[in-house]
């Protein structure tokens, strides 16, 4: 395999070539192609995951263009999850990438039957992250979060029974009503952490182990928060 | 239970609030829906019972959810 469009990465990588047919083998269901998952998929593609499920049932509105640089104003009114696909197969044509234009709470089988080596939420609620966290404990593979508004964002890993998961974290917690204010670099930000923290997750390592990174980009700072399981957890707790 | 006095930061202000127990004596005294923040005290995530001492480093921050 011609190994030229990674070779700025693979200079980086612990077992060069080896750690480069990881992510190539790599398979990552990415949740939301929005703000987020446009900067999360750009960057993991171009990085060389080529196995990519992604769940998106959602239509590109102009309003999306802010943040969602996976499209453009011809994207208008088409299907968010194909304009992506096209987009994604653009940076690597050889890209695997299946569509589920299905809401996360209703695909629950597509995921477990694509068995992924990485859960990645880029949605935009409460909910879709509390489904996901449960379906992580099912498959017991990572759960990559990341939320984000105005200039802020927070960011985790959950690793099914070893970590707090994000109901130790959130559980209770609801969410805003009303549209929710963003600045595109925000959730852009926040989107390549999300392709960086990938990366590291397929080559073995397990980045924000019990932890919770909380960005604010008025500063600009990032700060690490500690976050203990809860014994009394409903998710991954002794119940 | 012992009162602490507590530093306490929340949207960019700091504070100090004196009388207060436990985060969600913090939380109350604010007017601060529990459900809508995280509470961390010396950078750890906390839960409302967290019972507070004299000194304590306490952040409040807002529950975000967009994508």
């Amino acid at each position: 395999m011609e190994y030229a469009r990674w070779s700025r990465q693979i200079l980086i990588f612990e077992n060069g070539v080896k750690d480069q047919e990881k992510l190539l083998k790599a398979r990552i269901t990415v949740v939301g192609a929005g703000g987020l998952g446009s900067a999360l998929l750009m960057y993991t593609v171009a990085a060389g995951i080529r196995n990519i499920q992604l769940i998106e049932h959602q239509r590109v509105e102009e309003s999306n263009l802010n943040r969602q640089i996976l499209y453009g104003e011809g994207d208008i009114n088409t299907s968010k999850a194909l304009a992506a696909k096209r987009k994604l197969l653009e940076i690597d044509s050889q890209a695997n990438v299946e569509v589920v234009e299905k809401k996360v709470e209703d695909s629950e089988k597509e995921i477990i039957l694509f068995d992924p080596d990485i859960l990645i939420d880029c949605s935009d609620n409460l909910e879709a992250r509390r489904f996901l966290n449960r379906i992580a404990h099912i498959i017991k593979k990572p759960f990559l979060y990341a939320m984000v508004e105005g200039f802020s964002g927070m960011l985790s890993v959950v690793y099914p029974y070893e970590s707090a998961c994000f109901e130790c974290a959130f559980f209770g917690k609801v969410q805003k009503e009303g549209t929710t204010p963003i600045l595109g670099a925000t959730a852009g930000f926040a989107g390549a952490l999300e392709a960086s923290l990938a990366v590291q997750i397929i080559l073995g390592k397990k980045p924000l182990f019990g932890e919770l990174l909380s960005i604010d980009l008025n500063k600009p700072s990032l700060q690490t928060l500690k976050v203990n399981r809860r014994k009394d957890c409903y998710v991954c707790g002794e119940g | 239970m012992s009162v602490a006095r507590v530093n306490v930061v929340y949207k960019g202000n700091e504070q100090v609030i004196s009388e207060v127990r436990t985060v969600k004596e913090i939380l109350e005294k604010l007017g601060i829906n529990p459900n809508s923040v995280i509470v961390t005290v010396e950078d750890e995530l906390v839960a409302e019972d967290y019972v507070l001492k004299n000194g304590d480093k306490v952040k409040i921050i807002d529950v975000i959810s967009g994508g």
